[in-house]
Order: C-alpha cells, then sequence, then structure tokens
C-alpha cells in the first residue's frame, strides 16, 4: 500500500508554491512534485511578476527574493515595420516601495528562491519527478497520484493541480475540454546580457533600483494577434513577443523569425545594440480567458494558475499573481476541508467562490468577451495601428504643403481606410471587451 | 547584435538529454496524409523538419517541451508526453 500525506501538489511554479508555503506554515503535511532538475528549471515568463499576493504570504520578499529591477517606467509602442509611436508613463509613487507590485525577474532564480521558503516552512519538495497519472478508489473517485519514479505511488486527502498551462493531469481528471490552437499564445524570448550602465543610459534610468517595460503592439507580430516586449532586468534585457498560436500556424509564421526581425525593427535595433545572447526559451500561455476557465474543483482535486487557465488575456498581461492567489486560496480551502474531515467536491466549494469573489475571476469576468472579439477580427488592433502611426507621420511632417492642406488629406486617408459604420462597430466592440463588460 | 540561427539560439539553452528515449513520437503514417504540417511552422526550435520527400521528420533533443506542437496537431500524428523527471530542457535564465 503506498504512503499518505495531507495534501499532494504537482508542480513548483508560482501557483504550487504559494499553495505549498500556505499549506506548510498551517502545519499541514505537503508534498509538491515538481519534474524540473529544479523549480523553474521548466518555467518561463515575459519577466514581470506581479507581488500583490506575494506580498501577502511573504511580506519582506522585496528584501529575500532574487527580483531583478522595479517596473518604473513603462512605454506602450505601436510598430509598423520601421516607426513607432507611442506613450511613455512614470508615475512618481511607482518608483517607491511597494512599486506598484511590479518587478522583473527571471523564473529561473525566482522559482528555486520561491520554493524554498515553501521547503523552510515544511513542505516537502520533490524534483525530477513527473507526474503521470491518478490513483482512484474503487468508485473511480481520485485518491493519489502515480509518479514516473520507483515506489512512486503516492496518496492524498486532497490533490491540487499547478502542473502548468500543459495540465495533462486537469485532462486526465475530466475537468477540462480538449486543448485548442485559439486559446493559447505562444511566447518566444531572448535574454540578452547588457552591462548595468549601458542599461540605464539606454531606458532612462538612474540606478537598479529602477526598471523600464516597453510593450510593443501593431505589425510586431505581421498580421498575426500578438505583442513584444523589452523589460529590463539587472544586467540583462528580457526580449519577446507572443503570437496567437491559431493564427500562427494558419499563416504560417515562425515565432522566432519574427522575433528576429521584432529586434531589428529601427527602434528595438539600438536598445538591444551589443548586448551578448544569454538564453533563448519559448513557454505556451493559455489565453482563453474566463470562459475557458476549466472546472475548478472535484472530489479531492482543485486546478490553480495557468492549469486552469487564469491569466488576464487583456492589456494587463497579469498571471503570477493570479497564479499565487488561487495557490494560496486552494490551500485555504484545503485546511477548511482537513478540519471538517471532507474533500468531498461539496466541501472544496469554496475554493469556486473564493476565486469568484477574489480579483482573479472578477477580472478574467471582466475580460470575458476579449479572446473571442479579438479572433473575430485579429487585423483590426494592427490595421487602426498602422493607420494610427501613419496619421501621426502625416501631422508632424514639415514641407511645402500648408498644415490645412495636410489635415485635409490625413482626414481622408482615414475615411478611405475606415469607414463610420466600420468604426462604430469595432469601436462598441472594443467598448464591450475592453472597458463595460 | 548579430544574428543568430535557431541552432544558434537553441545552442545557448542547456539540456539534460535522454539518449535515446524520445518523450515525443510522430507516427509516419498520418504526418504523411497532413496537409497542414503545422508542427512544421509552430515549433519554436525547429525539431520538426521536411525531408527531401516532403515527410516530417522529428529530432527530440532540442525540444522545450512547450506542448505547441501537441495542440496544433488535429491529426492525432504525435504522442506527446513530458521526458523522464529531471531531463530535458532546463531554463538557466527562465
Amino acid at each position: 500500500m503506498a504512503d499518505k500525506v495531507d495534501v499532494i501538489i504537482v508542480g513548483a511554479g508560482p501557483a504550487g508554491i504559494a499553495c505549498a508555503l500556505t499549506l506548510a506554515k498551517a502545519g499541514v503535511e505537503t508534498v509538491v512534485f515538481e519534474r524540473g532538475e529544479y523549480p523553474g528549471a521548466k518555467n518561463v515568463m515575459g519577466g514581470i511578476l506581479f507581488t500583490n499576493s506575494l506580498a501577502k504570504l511573504i511580506p519582506d520578499f522585496r528584501e529575500k527574493a532574487p527580483l531583478e529591477r522595479p517596473v518604473t517606467r513603462r512605454k506602450f509602442l505601436a510598430l509598423n515595420d520601421r516607426d513607432a509611436v507611442g506613450v511613455e508613463t512614470m508615475f512618481d509613487d511607482f518608483t517607491k516601495p511597494p512599486f506598484n507590485n511590479n518587478f522583473t525577474v527571471l523564473r529561473s532564480k525566482f522559482d528555486q528562491w520561491f520554493a524554498a521558503q515553501a521547503e523552510e516552512a515544511g513542505a516537502m519538495i520533490l524534483s525530477e519527478t513527473v507526474v503521470d497519472d491518478f490513483i482512484y478508489d474503487d468508485n473511480q473517485k481520485i485518491i493519489g497520484v502515480k509518479s514516473r519514479r520507483e515506489d512512486g505511488d503516492l496518496l492524498a486527502n486532497c490533490i491540487i493541480l499547478a502542473d502548468g498551462v500543459n495540465s495533462l493531469l486537469a485532462k486526465k481528471a475530466g475537468m477540462r475540454s480538449a486543448f485548442e490552437t485559439k486559446d493559447f499564445v505562444l511566447g518566444v524570448k531572448m535574454v540578452l546580457s547588457l552591462p548595468k550602465e549601458k542599461i540605464c543610459e539606454r531606458f532612462g534610468l538612474e540606478s537598479d533600483n529602477e526598471g523600464a517595460a516597453y510593450e510593443f503592439f501593431g505589425g510586431v507580430t505581421d498580421n498575426v494577434l500578438g505583442s513584444g516586449f523589452i523589460y529590463t532586468n539587472k544586467e540583462s534585457l528580457s526580449v519577446g513577443l507572443g503570437v496567437g498560436l491559431e493564427q500562427a500556424c494558419k499563416l504560417k509564421i515562425k515565432p522566432y523569425e519574427l522575433l528576429d526581425r521584432f529586434m531589428e525593427h529601427p527602434f528595438v535595433r539600438k536598445l538591444v545594440k551589443d548586448a551578448e545572447p544569454s538564453e533563448y526559451s519559448a513557454h505556451l500561455l493559455p489565453e482563453g480567458g474566463y470562459r475557458k476557465v476549466p472546472q475548478l474543483f472535484t472530489d479531492r482535486v482543485m486546478v490553480c494558475g495557468d492549469a486552469a487557465s487564469l491569466v488576464n488575456t487583456s492589456v494587463y498581461h497579469e498571471g503570477s499573481n493570479l497564479a499565487m492567489e488561487s495557490g494560496f486560496l486552494a490551500a485555504q480551502t484545503a485546511m477548511q476541508a482537513r478540519g471538517r474531515g471532507d474533500f468531498s467536491a461539496k466541501s472544496l466549494l469554496k475554493y469556486g467562490e473564493y476565486l469568484n469573489d477574489s480579483f482573479v475571476l472578477k477580472d478574467l469576468k471582466k475580460y470575458e468577451r476579449m479572446p473571442e472579439f479579438l479572433h473575430s477580427s485579429p487585423h483590426l488592433f494592427n490595421n487602426y495601428m498602422d493607420l494610427a502611426i501613419e496619421l501621426m507621420k502625416d501631422y508632424f511632417t514639415v514641407d511645402e504643403k500648408s498644415k490645412s492642406e495636410r489635415q485635409t488629406l490625413m482626414f481622408k486617408k482615414a475615411w478611405n481606410r475606415v469607414s463610420m459604420m466600420q468604426l462604430l462597430s469595432d469601436g462598441y466592440k472594443s467598448f464591450r471587451s475592453f472597458i463595460w463588460n | 547584435m548579430k544574428k543568430l540561427t535557431i541552432e544558434d539560439k537553441v545552442g545557448l539553452t542547456k539540456f539534460k538529454v535522454d539518449t535515446g528515449k524520445a518523450h515525443i513520437k510522430i507516427k509516419p503514417e498520418i504526418c504523411r496524409e497532413c496537409a497542414d504540417k503545422a508542427c512544421v511552422t509552430i515549433c519554436p526550435v525547429e525539431n520538426y523538419k521536411l525531408d527531401e520527400k516532403g515527410d516530417v521528420i522529428f529530432a527530440f533533443e532540442g525540444c522545450y517541451e512547450c506542448g505547441s506542437c501537441r495542440i496544433a496537431c488535429v491529426k492525432c500524428g504525435l504522442e506527446w508526453d513530458y521526458p523522464r523527471g529531471g531531463f530535458g530542457v532546463c531554463f538557466r535564465e527562465g
């Protein structure tokens, strides 16, 4: 007979570790399975960690965690193949603690540190161990997991699936539908080493206690829906982009070729000049939004983080904080269930309620129309952005034409490209997706 | 910045290869009939290539385990699993 523990967590990412840390601090016997050589070995993200949930779990994380830089300057830029038009923000409040809960990180370092905190609190982390399947009782109820190691079967009162975007286990448990390309974005990224001084100089930063996050939209991803980014780390840049999997497949666009083109764009080229490539990586993001959130709990089982598709697919790009919050709430639920000695779906119902009442599902719900809207008109944003860049360029052109003449031409150009009906219709749909649900 | 080939890029990454134990297997008879061959387009490390006959050939060693091919393949032409614990890609930066 296999051993039994209180809680098994599959996956040592932000969701799994937030859950493990919460449980271990409360003295609950917790085992975390991680398939990587160490926590973080398989994990990639663009690079901004949103720390509102982390601050609840480890209040002094800013002194202890291997953070790269707080994000104190942001830029949002529309690109076509040669030009750039953007908005820059620098809010003085965000340049001071708690830095608006935005920090750049490199996941391999951060995840190892975060996992070590859970271990210190008493959780057991079994790295290098893949969980392949569940153990079922005579009534076909899940009561444990089968891992790919000798004597790898382990039973538990409660099993938390935090096994990431490809959650094969949530599928096996019958909690989620088939994986479809339209619900995923593929991110590709380069980490480029660059001396501190150069980073500060190029991004207008005074010290490594300041950092920049640039987000790029429009032609950067060709005609595919997606966006690019450059984030500053202490001594490197994270440069990457994400493209919708469905369209990239359909239009036969290779993601790394887009990344090459992005890095050669006149605006981007100067920022990455002479930087030394350190690592290339790729990872999927679950971008199906609220309507693609799977069944979140069943008897003895809860799903957290990317495995539960908990990513805010709007302009916010938040995921790490939703992952940690969901892990934390699953832990709360598990502890209450433990108190009752009842881990049935009915007893775990609270997990769904907690998520509904938190920013996690509230934010996803607010933007529930977004994925469908974006898929229904994938060129929409790129077309409008291209037009906006052209108009802006026309507006600032100095030549023989009078300003009135120039502006009349601009108006005609816009009119020829977008009809009033289309503008109203797109405007309405954007409004419903972005602002008022 | 010098332009890197995909081989150069993947060459920067650390792997622990589970020699002879491919975690992804393709089914040539299905792939041959597949018109899309989305795996060839989407794989971020170019692990799927076409040979001179136009058949898909696959190498598992430089795989990032991202799962894109698994989702993009709608013809069920591949068996996709994770590598053995501790093996496969090992991101140093992430």
